[in-house]
C-alpha cells in the first residue's frame, strides 16, 4: 500500500530514474531451476536455465540435462526435455515434462525431491511434503483499472479490466499458505481487411483471418498465508487482474489454481514478488540475495537459483463473455491477420464451445 | 564493569580533593552569573573573557555562568552571535552573582562581524559536539522555502542525511534510531513531516541546537550514537513581537512576549498545505489524494522569583496523507515538558523536568473485503532531576537521576464492514528505565583538565506479555516456538542494567590549542524496527526483551582543537573508534508489522566504526563559514547459529551507514549591507547496496541475482545549494526579510535507492531512482513586528 505513495512523492519533487554504471560488480553464471510438481499432472515441469552475466543479453537454456522427481514412497518419475517450443514467449524452452505425463501427480502428504544432473554437476532439492489443497468456493469478478504491461510491449499504462477474486473457506488448526497459477484461453477477434502494408503504406486488406484462439500459462508470484485470516472464510480476495483489452474482447476460458504451498515455498515466492515489485522507494526493504531449496551436494558453496515447489492443486474453471461484461469496452484493434498475434492460432480448442 | 566504575568514582573523589587543595592558602570567590538579551531572553553559549588570565567560559543551557577565582580585579569580556561585545570591570572582593546584557548589534557592512561563535571551545573537555544558533541556520539555503535543523545537522562532520524525502539521519556509523532527538528536553519519536522535507523544529521560534557526537557527559543517554540537544526560545521580556511568513506550500505565524512582568508566552502555528497542487495533475490517483500537516507550539515561562522559574513547553503536530480510494494514513506527535528551574545559592542549582511524548499512528484501509483500521504508537513520560553545583574550586559538577516509563503499542488491527481480516492485537510493550549520573568536570590547572562520569541505567521489560520459546538447534521461526512464559501484568520479565563510565581529558598546548581525549559508554533499550533504509511512519518502536538485548557502545576518541585569539579562524581534528554490540539486521522478507514472534525475524551482531574528521571555519569577515570533511568505516557482523542466522557468512559486510567519504562547504558573503549570498556543498560516498553478479529469466519474469549484503556501492551523493537573503528596512519597527533559495542547483540526480530491472526493448539493467533530480527553487517572505 505505501509503495503507491512513492511515485505521487516522486512527481511531487520532480524525481527520476536512470540507468546505473554497474562499475566493478564481479560477473558470473548460475544455474536457475524453476519446478512444479503437483497432483495436476498438467501442471507438472521442470525448466532450467542459466543466469547470465549483465553484459549478455540473451537467455540461454540448457537441453540435455537428466532430471527425476523421487519420493521418500518410493516412487521416481523421469522427466524429459520438451522442445524449443518455438515462440519465445510460450514459455516452454529449457521445459521438461514427465516422460508418462498421465502417471506423474503428487500424491498428498507424499514427499518429493527434484534431481537435476546438468554439464556433469549434481544437484537435489530439499525434500518437500505436498500439503492437502483448500477448495475454491468461487471465483467473480469487478471491474477495475490498473496498470498492465502486455507481454512483448514496452509500454506500461493503466488499462480497465477485471479483477479476479475468489472466495475460499480457511481451515481452522493449521498454517496456510497459498498461490494461484492460471491457464486461460480467449478468441480474439481483429481487422485483417484494414491491413496497411509497411513497405508501401498503402492499404493491402488480407482475406485471412479475423477470428484466432490463444493458450497462456499466467503466472503470478503473489501468496498469502492465514496468519490475519485464520479459520475465516475468505472473500474477494484478488489473484489476478485481465484487461478488457485482447483478453476479454470475445470469450474467455480462465481456469484458476489454487495451490497449497509448504512454509518455505510461501517464503521464497514472497522474497520473489518483492524483488519483483520493489522500485528502490523508501517503503522497499532493501533487496537481498533469495536463498531458494535448490543445492549442489558436492560444493555447498556453489550457488543454484530457484525453487523446485511440490503442492497440491484445486481449480475452478469460469467463461466470461464480452457481451456479459457491464462496461463500456472499445473493441480490440488489430488491423491484421490475427495468426500474427504471437501464440495465435486459427484451430478451435476442444471443449470451446462447452 | 562494576570495577571500572567503582575505580572512576574512587579517582572522581581524589581529583575532587586534589583540585581542592591545589589551590592552596589564596582567598577564592564565586563569580557567577546570568547573560541575557536586552529583552530578558537568555544567551546558552554566551563566550565570557576573564582577564587577567585570559580564561575562558560559556554560559550553560540556562544562560548561566560560574567560576571560582583568586580575588582581585577584572575585566569581563562577553560576547554572544549578532549582539554587541560587552565589557565589565569587576572587582572581585566577595561572592559575587551578576547579570550581564547584550544589545543586538545594528549590522554593518565595515563592522567586523562575528557570525558564530567557535564551534570548539578549546578551553573545555568538550569535544565531539557542535552548537548551532538559529541566528546561523537561517542563513543556510532553504528547501520549499523553509531552512531545516534535521537538514542542516547532515552538514556537520560525521553526520548522513538518509536521504531526500526521509526525515533521518546517520552520525558516526550508527543507524537513525540511536540519535536522541529532544524538542525542549522531550524525545521525538518521529521528527518529520511530509516525508522529512518539513521537520518538527518551527524555525521562527528556534533558539539553537547542540549536536552531542562523542565525549558526551554523563548527563545525556538513552541513545547510542548521538544527541540532538534543540532548545526553543523562551519567549522576551519586553513587548510582544509578532512573526509571519509564507511560501507557495506552507504558512506559519508565532507571537512571543511578556504577558505580565513575569509571565512571558511563545505561540507558534504552521500549516502545509500541497493538496492544491495535487488537484492540478491530470491523474485521477493524484487528483484524488491530500497531503497536509499542522503543527502548534505553546510555552510559557513564568518566572516566579529570582531564584525560581517554571516552564511549560508544549507540541502538537498532525499529519495525514490520503491515497485515493484505499487506504489513509495518520500520525500525531503530542510533546510537553514542565521544568522548574531553581536556584539554591550562586552555586548550587536544579531542574526538575516532567516530560511526555505522545507518538499515534493511523492507517485506515477502506477497499471492500479488506476495511481495518490499524493503530500503533508510543507513550512516552519522564521524571527528571538535574544538579549544578559550583562550589568546590575549580570544579563543574552535574549529578541528577530520573524514571522513564514507556507504554508502546505495536499494532491493533480493527476490521470492519465486509472485512475478511481477524481483529488482532498485539500485546503493549511496557518498560519502565531508571538512571543516576555524577558528572565532575575539573581544572586541575590551566593547562589540564578533566571531566569523569559514570551513569548508571536499569531497564526493566514489564508484563503482561507471553515469551515464546524456541527450539534449540533450529532458526527460530513461528513454527520453532515450543512454549509459551505468560507474564502477568505489573510484572517484571526482564532486567537489564548497567554503569555508562564516561571521561575526557583536556591538555592545553597553548592558549590558542589543546588537545582532548574522551571515552564513553553508552546503553540504548529501545529501537525501531525497520527494515527500510529511513524512518517511515509506519515503523515500530520495540523495547528490550528476552531476545533483543539492549544495544551498547564503546567509544574512544582523540581530537586537536585549535581557535585563534580573535576567533576568526577555528580547526579541529578528530579522530574516533567505536564497538557497537547488540546490533539488529533482520531476515531476508521479515515480516515487522503485526508480528507477535518478531524476535524470530531478527538478527543480532556486533558492529564496529571508526573515523577521522576535520573542520576548519571561518567566523569573522565578509566571507565566513566552514569546510568539514570526514573519513569513517561502518562495519557489521552477523554470525548466528544457523545459516539462515548469518549474513554475509559471518564475515564483515559494510552496515547500510556506511559511508566513507563525506565533505561539507559552507559559506556565506555578506554582498552589501542588506543582502547576503550563502551556499552549500555536500558530498558523500554513496550508500552500500547489495550487489548483482547476474540476471536470470524466472516465470518469465527478469530478476536479478544478489550476491550477499551491501557488497557494492551506489553512485556517490553530492550537491549544492544557493540562498540569496535580502532584509528589508533592516532595524525599524517592522522588518521584512526575503530568501530566494535553489536546492540542487546543478540538477544532479542523486541516487536514493538502486534496482535492476528489465524493460521491454532494452537489455536488464541497474537503475538508480533519484528522489529530487532537478533544481527546486523557493521564495519566503517573513515579517517581524
Amino acid at each position: 500500500m505505501l509503495k503507491r505513495i512513492f511515485p505521487l512523492l516522486l512527481l511531487l519533487t520532480f524525481g527520476c530514474i536512470d540507468p546505473l554504471n554497474m562499475g566493478k560488480m564481479k560477473q558470473q553464471k548460475h544455474l536457475a531451476v524453476e519446478g512444479s510438481f503437483t497432483n495436476m499432472p498438467e501442471l507438472n515441469y521442470v525448466r532450467l536455465s542459466y543466469a547470465q552475466p549483465y553484459d549478455y543479453p540473451y537467455n540461454e537454456f540448457i537441453t540435455d540435462a537428466e532430471v527425476y522427481v523421487t519420493s521418500s514412497e518410493g516412487e521416481r518419475y523421469n522427466f524429459v526435455y520438451g522442445g524449443d517450443g518455438g515462440d519465445f514467449y510460450a514459455n516452454t524452452a529449457g521445459s521438461y515434462f514427465p516422460e508418462f505425463p498421465l502417471d506423474a501427480a503428487a500424491q498428498i502428504g507424499h514427499t518429493y525431491t527434484l534431481h537435476v544432473v546438468a554439464n556433469g554437476r549434481t544437484y537435489q532439492s530439499t525434500p518437500a511434503t505436498v500439503k492437502a489443497p483448500i477448495p475454491i468456493d468461487s471465483v467473480h469478478f469487478e471491474v477495475d483499472e490498473q496498470v498492465f504491461s502486455f507481454k512483448g510491449y514496452q509500454e506500461r499504462k493503466k488499462w480497465p479490466g477485471y479483477r479476479v477474486l475468489v472466495n475460499y473457506q480457511d481451515p481452522e488448526h493449521e498454517k496456510n499458505f497459498l498461490r494461484w497459477t492460471f491457464a486461460s484461453q480467449y478468441e480474439v477477434s481483429t481487422q485483417p481487411e484494414e491491413y496497411i502494408s509497411p513497405s508501401s503504406g498503402l492499404p493491402a486488406p488480407k482475406s485471412c483471418c479475423s477470428r484466432c484462439f490463444l493458450s497462456e500459462k499466467l503466472d503470478r508470484f503473489r501468496v498469502v498465508n492465514d496468519r490475519l485470516v485464520n479459520g475465516k472464510k475468505v472473500i474477494n480476495q484478488e489473484v489476478l487482474f485481465l484487461p478488457f483489452e485482447r483478453y476479454l474482447g470475445v470469450k474467455h476460458k480462465l481456469k484458476v489454481y489454487q495451490h497449497s504451498l509448504t512454509e518455505e515455498a510461501y517464503n521464497f515466492f514472497r522474497i520473489m514478488e518483492q524483488q519483483k515489485e520493489a522500485k528502490g522507494t523508501v517503503f522497499d526493504p532493501p533487496p537481498a540475495e533469495v536463498k531458494g531449496n535448490m543445492f549442489n551436494p558436492n560444493d555447498a558453496a556453489e550457488q543454484v537459483i530457484g525453487f523446485f515447489d511440490a503442492s497440491a492443486v484445486a481449480t475452478r474453471e469460469v467463461v466470461i463473455l464480452r457481451k456479459d461484461i457491464d462496461y463500456p469496452v472499445a473493441p480490440f484493434r488489430w488491423p491484421d491477420d490475427c495468426r500474427e498475434i504471437p501464440g495465435a492460432s486459427k484451430e478451435i480448442p476442444a471443449d470451446w464451445l462447452k | 564493569m562494576h570495577r571500572f566504575a567503582i575505580s572512576l568514582t574512587l579517582l572522581l573523589i581524589i581529583c575532587l580533593l586534589c583540585s581542592g587543595s591545589a589551590i592552596g592558602q589564596e582567598r577564592h570567590y564565586e563569580l557567577s552569573g546570568t547573560v541575557t538579551s536586552q529583552s530578558g531572553e537568555t544567551l546558552p553559549g554566551a563566550y565570557i573573557l576573564i582577564n587577567p588570565g585570559n580564561r575562558t567560559i560559556s554560559a550553560d543551557d540556562r544562560g548561566r555562568f560560574s567560576v571560582s577565582l583568586p580575588a582581585g580585579e577584572y575585566t569581563l569580556q562577553y560576547q554572544y552571535l549578532g549582539m554587541e561585545q560587552g565589557v565589565q570591570q569587576v572587582d572581585l572582593r566577595r561572592n559575587m552573582n551578576l547579570r550581564l546584557q547584550m544589545k543586538v548589534k545594528a549590522t554593518g557592512l565595515r563592522q567586523v562581524e562575528i557570525i558564530a561563535r567557535p564551534s570548539t571551545d578549546v578551553n573545555s573537555t568538550n569535544m565531539g559536539s557542535t552548537y548551532m544558533d538559529v541566528k546561523l541556520l537561517t542563513k543556510m539555503p532553504a528547501l520549499l522555502g523553509e531552512v531545516d535543523v534535521i537538514r542542516s545537522v547532515s552538514s556537520l562532520p560525521g553526520v548522513v542525511n538518509a536521504g531526500e524525502g526521509t526525515g533521518g539521519f546517520y552520525v558516526r556509523g550508527g543507524s537513525a534510531d540511536q540519535n536522541l532527538v529532544l524538542l525542549d528536553d522531550v524525545p521525538v519519536f518521529n521528527s518529520a513531516h511530509l516525508f522529512g522535507f518539513f521537520s518538527v523544529y518551527n524555525p521562527d521560534i528556534l533558539k539553537s541546537y547542540t549536536l552531542h557526537r562523542s565525549g558526551i557527559s554523563a548527563k545525556y543517554g538513552g541513545r547510542i550514537s548521538s544527541i540532538l540537544d534543540v532548545k526553543l526560545e523562551e519567549g522576551n521580556t519586553e513587548r510582544m513581537r509578532f512573526k509571519a511568513g509564507i511560501s507557495p506550500v506552507s504558512a506559519k505565524f508565532s507571537m512571543e512576549g511578556p504577558v505580565t512582568q513575569k509571565l512571558s508566552i511563545v505561540i507558534a502555528g504552521r500549516a502545509a498545505y500541497p493538496t492544491y497542487l495535487l488537484k492540478m495533475f491530470n491523474s485521477d490517483n493524484i487528483k484524488n489524494s491530500s497531503a497536509d500537516f499542522y503543527d502548534v507550539n505553546v510555552k510559557a515561562k513564568y518566572r516566579v522569583n529570582e531564584n525560581n522559574s517554571l516552564t511549560l513547553s508544549t507540541y502538537y503536530s498532525a499529519d495525514n496523507f490520503k491515497f485515493p480510494y484505499d487506504t489513509t494514513y495518520n500520525w500525531t506527535n503530542a510533546l510537553g515538558s514542565l521544568k522548574w528551574d531553581h536556584q539554591f545559592n550562586s552555586n548550587l542549582s536544579s531542574t526538575v523536568t516532567l516530560a511526555k511524548s505522545v507518538y499515534d499512528n493511523n492507517v485506515e484501509g477502506i477497499a471492500i473485503g479488506e476495511e481495518f483500521n490499524l493503530n500503533s504508537g508510543i507513550d512516552f513520560e519522564q521524571a527528571k532531576v538535574d544538579f549544578w553545583y559550583t562550589g568546590v574550586n575549580n570544579n563543574t559538577m552535574e549529578f541528577g537521576g530520573g524514571v522513564s516509563n514507556y507504554t508502546i503499542e505495536p499494532g491493533k488491527l480493527e476490521p470492519y464492514g465486509t472485512s475478511s481480516l481477524n481483529p488482532r492485537i498485539l500485546q503493549r510493550d511496557n518498560g519502565v528505565e531508571y538512571h543516576a549520573y555524577v558528572n565532575d568536570e575539573i581544572r586541575l590547572s590551566p593547562k589540564l583538565s578533566v571531566s569523569l562520569g559514570v551513569r548508571y541505567s536499569n531497564f526493566s521489560k514489564i508484563g503482561p506479555t507471553d515469551v515464546y520459546l524456541y527450539e534449540n538447534g533450529r532458526p527460530r521461526s513461528e513454527t520453532s516456538i515450543t512454549d509459551t512464559l505468560v507474564y502477568e501484568d505489573g510484572k517484571k520479565v526482564q532486567t537489564y542494567q548497567g554503569f555508562e563510565p564516561r571521561a575526557a581529558i583536556k591538555y592545553s598546548l597553548n592558549e590558542h590549542s589543546s588537545i582532548k581525549a574522551s571515552y564513553s559508554r553508552s546503553r540504548q533499550y529501545i529501537q525501531l524496527v525497520s527494515n527500510t533504509a529511513a524512518i517511515t511512519p509506519v515503523d515500530v518502536w520495540k523495547l528490550s526483551n528476552r531476545y533483543l538485548r539492549p544495544q551498547v557502545a564503546d567509544q574512544w576518541s582523540v581530537g586537536y582543537f585549535r581557535v585563534e585569539q580573535d576567533n576568526s579562524y577555528e580547526f579541529s581534528w578528530e579522530v574516533y573508534y567505536k564497538l557497537l554490540h547488540n546490533q539488529l539486521d533482520y531476515k531476508d522478507g521479515a515480516v515487522l508489522v503485526l508480528n507477535p514472534a518478531l524476535e524470530a525475524d531478527l538478527l543480532h551482531g556486533d558492529g564496529v566504526a571508526y573515523g577521522s574528521e576535520w573542520m576548519v571555519k571561518k567566523n569573522k569577515g565578509r566571507l565566513n563559514g566552514w569546510l568539514s570533511l570526514t573519513y569513517s568505516r561502518a562495519l557489521r557482523k552477523i554470525a548466528g547459529d544457523t545459516p539462515q542466522e548469518t549474513i554475509n557468512n559471518g564475515d564483515w559486510y559494510p552496515a547500510d551507514y556506511d559511508r566513507p567519504l563525506n565533505l561539507n562547504l559552507f559559506a556565506n558573503y555578506q554582498l552589501w549591507p542588506k543582502w547576503t549570498f550563502s551556499s552549500n556543498f555536500t558530498y558523500t560516498s554513496g550508500r552500500p547496496m547489495a550487489s548483482s553478479d547476474s540476471w536470470y529469466r524466472y516465470y518469465g519474469h527478469i530478476f536479478a541475482n544478489y550476491t550477499g549484503r551491501n557488497q557494492a556501492r551506489m553512485p556517490d551523493y553530492h550537491r549544492l545549494d544557493v540562498a540569496l537573503n535580502y532584509d528589508f528596512n533592516q532595524g525599524k519597527k517592522v522588518e521584512y526579510t526575503g530568501s530566494i533559495s535553489v536546492y540542487n542547483l546543478y540538477s544532479r540526480r542523486n541516487a536514493y535507492s538502486a534496482f535492476f530491472r528489465h524493460y521491454y526493448g532494452s537489455p536488464v539493467q541497474g537503475y538508480k531512482l533519484a528522489v529530487i533530480g532537478v533544481p527546486i527553487p523557493s521564495v519566503n517572505l517573513n515579517v517581524k513586528f
